[in-house]
């Protein structure tokens, strides 16, 4: 047993375990600051004190987690599945409505929230399927089965409802791309969000038109979309071969009106579906005039405390917009502007510095292994950490819509830190078997 | 050729994230450093700024120090339903007692609060209204609760301060103390604004937890002032008296409105002034309120009163008291207008002397007198009228004293055949019942003209900072002569004996009165209207050495009887009544009577010690060797009997009979918060006597009578 852990620790990737290591102990610094409690951390009563439990724990998990052989975690794979698929349907009949959305266990004053731990067995159990044989893209049932893998678990978080962590599902996408999903999928996804951007804004816009008077918009959008779509399929139709021709012209006008048809769904679900607040909150990401003073609220006030900061910030517990509590959430999933503040441009740039180095390091692991199923699984891991990264960072900063999902590692939270941790840790244990094992 | 591929996307997916790595890093440069000033702007907007410090406002006081306008603080709940951090747990199981707090504190009950509360919670609101004006010890009592220990953000309760304007004597001289809204005060609460209010002070403060302020240090940028205190010279007792007297006669006689102005003849002081209108309330139902300030600010045709100031122009002018005029059969005509006296019935006066005519109240007399005396020179009538200053304000400091309107031009194009004669009896021209009041005052007080005053001191806590002196307006506003025989013109009109028009008003009275009575018709938009009068009377006693003044005038009365000397004269011998009565001026004088005062004086019940020490102080009989604290009483005809009352200490003490002192001594010594109305001894209380105490029982409610 004892040459076993000495291999391990000689093993073990240092560079990723001191990062996150490093972006757990920052984060709780900025937790303290935040809730105002640097006098009450010891009580362990507030929240910085149960983040410093919440720590301790997992710690030991992680010591735990390295300590399992890797082999485990491949064979329990569908079992992990299995059993998240069951919590999530089972917090939807018994969890504890916080906010709106039904994902806790109350178990006394801590909760448990099963979706963070559906990260990772998705994780693993996407890692396992692919990983049984070399060419998982070959059948359209494989790619169906990976597709079903993926929604179920969504389905079922998007019931609670917790529009955040289905997007994080979004990232497995990468996952999908590395192990030989074309790269048209990706482009048609890319194509789909600046198809969305543009109705968004024309939508949003007055404009005129003949015989019809004031109208929104988006027709002027619409009419333009299909003129410049139908010449461009006519000049590409031109430009290709005559035997391809008709391939290229199906294709073209296929995705025109595709286009076109989700152009228009999307304008008259903005409009129709959803709620005048909703509508407010997503117009003022894109910094459209709303009437409403409240509805940029959060942004607001999370951008007066990261410019505060200025280069040097103002310094450990020293921001007014963090201590007097302006920024909502701010010890979860606004964080980021408590570093902003406090620590400036200087230190803010420093924790990005900090994640990208992270997903970095993760993805140079993935890319080391000789087993599948270690890469895959890598894959997830980073595509997890950078969605969470990129949604987060990018809705406190006002480039994504304000979708409430925590930074890893840095946010206040118990569940969040340990499905981070089991998320990592497995990740170093299957690493660290890269010579020994050949799978 | 797939191993190629996948380096290919590896590559791509390691520059994307480099990308967004860079891009997240310029976004931060870009809000810190090129947005930075404007975040920065708008980061201590938020937290810090100049905040102005309400300072308290002064109070106004009667003059022995009652309170008649003071500020408390009040308090309006808010809540917000939507609040992040939301304690429902602790929401459920405190709201019932939360609600019961508030229904206690307001008179709101405690299913309509929680229809605020659930309604509130339906809709999302995030500031919903639940109770306004929750008084200081009961917000206190609320603080006490856990769930509002929370605060702001874990309750969504939210207190918002404010003060409150309270008149502890309700509608006692309401209109004169005034109303202290944000626009349009009225009142003293305006016309000595400046000095109430004090001076606003500044100091930086930053924002805390919801969306409080707090001091950054406790220094000011500018020190607050607080407002004066501003000393009326109102007699409360006075007030009372004056006021009920005023709303007894009005509701007697239906009028529309009335006024009485109480006023210290030898510095202007004004001891009482009261302005009564009617309200229809209902079907039927008709309440007295004060609502404007008549006395002061309505200016009408004076009638009768005014004969005074017409005479002492004649007699400044030469005229004797002696000299005669004929009224004839109480009719004529001036310029072909109708002219009569009240009882042009039964013949009229004939040839009466001066005195004669004002005691009678002859409009033919006063018109002739004038007429005879100033027929070749109008000008100089109209100049004696402005030399007494009745053409003029009283000055006095209050916002919306009205302009007297008398036709001072002969020449002017408003100046008429009968303007002369019409001035001559009080009509063609308006004056207020105050400026009335002032010329009578002149009288009393040997021809010193005195302005009205309604404050006093200026103070500051126990300081007073100004104190404001009888200002006289003129020394003398006619020679020795004019004056004794206006005096003795005035003390005609009310002598029982005699033939005035207030002769069976002051029938019986121990002290003497001057005054004149007036019954004008009241003026419409196309002449004079039929039936609907005036009633009015001005003048001051005791006769031999004024001390008060007293102007009543009482309008529109719809029982039929509308003269002065029936409408109006009884107010005024209410209140001079109540001044004999209380007056100890008056009883050095009348020290004799007092011995004849039938039967014992009666006594409510109360505290035993107190009881019989005033017993043996008058040399009164009462039950002797009952050493019980508290005792009932029962005057009988020769000495007061005491029996022992029980109070336990354990239960509610029977506090009926007794007078409010001692009922509140007992009560709120047994814990309880006591609420009362009515004057007087207790005639019932809310809580049955015996009733076991318990922490529950919180408030009783005491009428008296």
């Amino acid at each position: 047993m004892s040459s076993r852990a000495l291999n391990i620790l000689s093993r073990l990737d240092w560079p990723t375990l001191l990062t996150m290591v490093l972006l757990v102990v920052l984060g709780w610094l900025n937790i303290v600051s935040a809730t105002a409690e640097a006098e009450v951390v010891w009580d362990l009563g507030g929240k910085a004190g149960k983040q410093l439990i919440w720590m301790g724990v997992c710690s030991v998990l992680m010591v735990g987690l390295l300590a399992v052989e890797g082999e485990f975690y491949i064979r329990t794979s569908v079992l992990h599945y299995a059993l998240v698929l069951l919590m999530l349907m089972a917090v939807l009949v018994v969890g504890k409505k916080v906010g709106g959305a039904r994902s806790w266990f109350g178990v006394g004053s801590f909760g448990i929230q099963p979706s963070e731990f559906a990260k990772t067995a998705t994780a693993l159990m996407l890692a396992w399927f692919l990983s049984r044989d070399g060419r998982p893209w070959r059948t359209m049932a494989t790619r169906l089965q990976t597709l079903a893998l993926i929604a179920m678990p969504a389905g079922l978080i998007l019931l609670q409802p917790d529009a955040g962590t289905v997007l994080v599902f979004g990232g497995f996408v990468f996952v999908l791309y590395r192990e030989g999903l074309s790269g048209n999928v990706l482009l048609v996804g890319v194509g789909g969000i600046v198809l969305a951007v543009l109705t968004i804004l024309f939508g949003a816009s007055e404009s005129w038109y003949p015989f019809l008077g004031e109208g929104s918009g988006f027709w002027w959008y619409l009419f333009a979309l299909a003129s410049l779509g139908a010449t461009t399929v006519a000049i590409a139709r031109a430009a290709t071969l005559p035997r391809k021709r008709r391939t290229a012209t199906r294709w073209g006008a296929l995705l025109l009106l595709g286009g076109m048809v989700f152009s228009v769904g999307l304008h008259l679900g903005m409009e129709n579906v959803l709620k005048k607040h909703q509508r407010e909150r997503i117009h003022v990401l894109f910094g459209i005039d709303v009437d409403n003073p409240d509805a940029d609220y959060n942004i607001r006030h999370a951008k007066a405390a990261i410019g505060s900061g200025g280069w040097t910030g103002r310094g450990w517990a020293q921001g007014p917009m963090t201590a007097y509590g302006f920024v909502p959430e701010q010890e979860t999933d606004f964080i980021f502007c408590t570093v902003g503040e406090e620590w400036g441009f200087l230190g803010s740039s420093g924790v990005v510095l900090l994640f990208v180095f992270l997903i970095l390091r993760v993805l140079h692991l993935a890319e080391r292994q000789r087993s599948a199923y270690t890469r895959i699984y890598a894959y997830a891991v980073a595509s997890i950490l950078f969605l969470h990264f990129l949604v987060n960072v990018g809705m406190v900063l006002g480039l994504a819509p304000v979708i409430g999902i925590p930074l890893p590692f840095f946010s206040y939270g118990g569940s969040s830190l340990m499905g981070f941790t089991l998320l990592l840790g497995i990740l170093l244990r299957l690493d660290a078997e890269r010579f020994v094992v050949l799978r | 050729m797939k191993h190629a591929a996948h380096s290919g996307r590896i590559w791509l997916v390691f520059v994307g994230l480099a990308l967004v790595g860079f891009g997240v890093v310029g976004r931060i440069l870009y809000i810190q450093n090129i947005e930075g000033d404007k975040w920065v702007k708008r980061g201590e907007q938020f937290s810090t700024s100049v905040r102005t410090i309400e300072p308290a406002r002064g109070q106004i006081l009667a003059q022995d120090g009652s309170l008649l306008a003071t500020s408390v603080p009040v308090y309006d709940l808010r809540w917000d339903a939507k609040c992040e951090g939301m304690r429902w747990d602790l929401y459920d199981s405190s709201i019932d007692t939360l609600c019961q707090l508030i229904a206690s504190a307001t008179d709101k009950s405690v299913p309509y609060l929680r229809g605020r509360f659930n309604n509130a919670q339906n809709r999302g609101h995030r500031g919903a209204l639940i109770a306004r004006n929750i008084p200081f010890t009961d917000y206190q009592e609320l603080r006490n609760l856990p769930f509002v220990q929370l605060g702001r953000y874990k309750s969504g309760l939210v207190f918002e301060r404010r003060e409150n304007r309270r008149r502890p004597f309700g509608k006692l001289a309401a209109r004169t103390v005034g109303i202290d809204r944000e626009h349009e005060r009225v009142g003293l609460e305006r016309a000595w604004n400046d000095e109430l209010s004090g001076v606003e002070g500044q100091q930086l403060s930053r924002r805390v937890a919801g969306n409080q302020w707090m001091p950054v240090t406790d220094d000011y940028l500018v020190d607050p002032v607080e407002g004066m205190d501003v000393l009326t010279t109102l007699d409360l007792h006075l007030q009372d008296v004056a006021s009920h007297a005023l709303e007894r006669q009005l509701r007697k006689h239906e009028a529309a409105w009335g006024t009485v102005v109480v006023c210290e003849v030898a510095t202007g002081n004004i001891r009482a002034i009261a302005n009564l209108s009617r309200h229809e309330v209902g079907q039927d139902k008709v309440e007295y309120w004060e609502d404007f300030n008549h006395a002061i600010g309505t200016a009408v045709e004076p009638g009768s009163t005014f004969k005074l100031a017409s005479l002492i122009a004649c007699m400044e002018a030469g005229m004797l008291p002696s000299d005669t005029v004929d009224t004839g059969e109480g009719e004529i005509f001036f310029s072909g207008r109708r002219m009569r006296d009240s009882n042009h019935k039964d013949g009229g006066h004939g040839e009466i002397n001066l005195t004669k005519a004002f005691e009678v109240s002859s409009n033919i007399g006063s018109a002739l007198a004038v007429k005879q005396t100033f027929g070749d020179n109008p000008q100089a009538f109209v100049d004696g009228l402005t030399k007494l200053g009745v053409t003029e304000k009283t000055g006095i400091r209050y916002v919306g004293e009205a302009q007297p309107k008398v036709k001072t031009k002969v020449n002017a194009s408003d100046w008429t055949g009968v303007t002369l004669t019409q001035t001559a009896i009080g009509y063609e021209l308006t004056q207020t019942p105050l400026q009335t009041l002032v010329l009578y005052n002149a009288i009393a007080n040997n021809g010193k003209m005195m302005r009205p005053q309604l404050v006093r001191e200026l103070r500051v806590g126990s300081e007073t900072l100004k104190s404001y002196q009888p200002f006289v307006l003129q020394n003398r506003i006619c020679n020795a002569t004019t004056l004794a025989a206006c005096r003795s013109m005035m003390e005609a009109v009310c002598d029982p004996e005699g033939q005035g028009t207030a002769k069976h008003v002051f029938k019986g009275s121990p002290y003497t009165v001057a005054g004149k009575t007036g019954t004008a018709r009241i003026a419409t938009g196309n002449g004079y209207a039929v039936g609907r009068y005036r009633a009015s009377f001005a003048g001051y006693f005791p006769a031999e050495q004024p001390r008060y003044s007293c102007v009543v005038v009482i309008a529109d009365t719809k029982s039929g009887s509308y003269y002065g000397s029936t409408i109006a004269a009884p107010v005024f011998k209410d209140v001079a009544d109540l001044i004999y009565a209380t007056d100890p001026a008056f009883h050095t004088m009348t020290r004799g009577q007092l011995a004849e005062i039938p039967g014992m004086p009666a006594s409510n019940d109360g505290a035993r010690h107190a009881l019989t020490t005033i017993y043996e102080a008058i040399g009164m009989g009462h039950t002797q060797g009952i050493d019980a604290d508290w005792v009932t009483v029962k005057t009988g005809d020769t000495e007061a009997t005491l029996t022992e009352r029980s109070i336990l200490e354990s239960a509610i003490p029977d506090v009926r009979g007794m007078g409010l002192r001692d009922a509140l001594y007992l009560l709120e010594n047994a814990g309880l918060h006591v609420k009362y109305d009515g004057l007087g001894t207790v005639k019932s209380q809310s809580i049955a006597p015996g009733t076991p105490l318990r922490t529950e029982l919180t408030t009783i409610q005491l009428r008296l009578s």
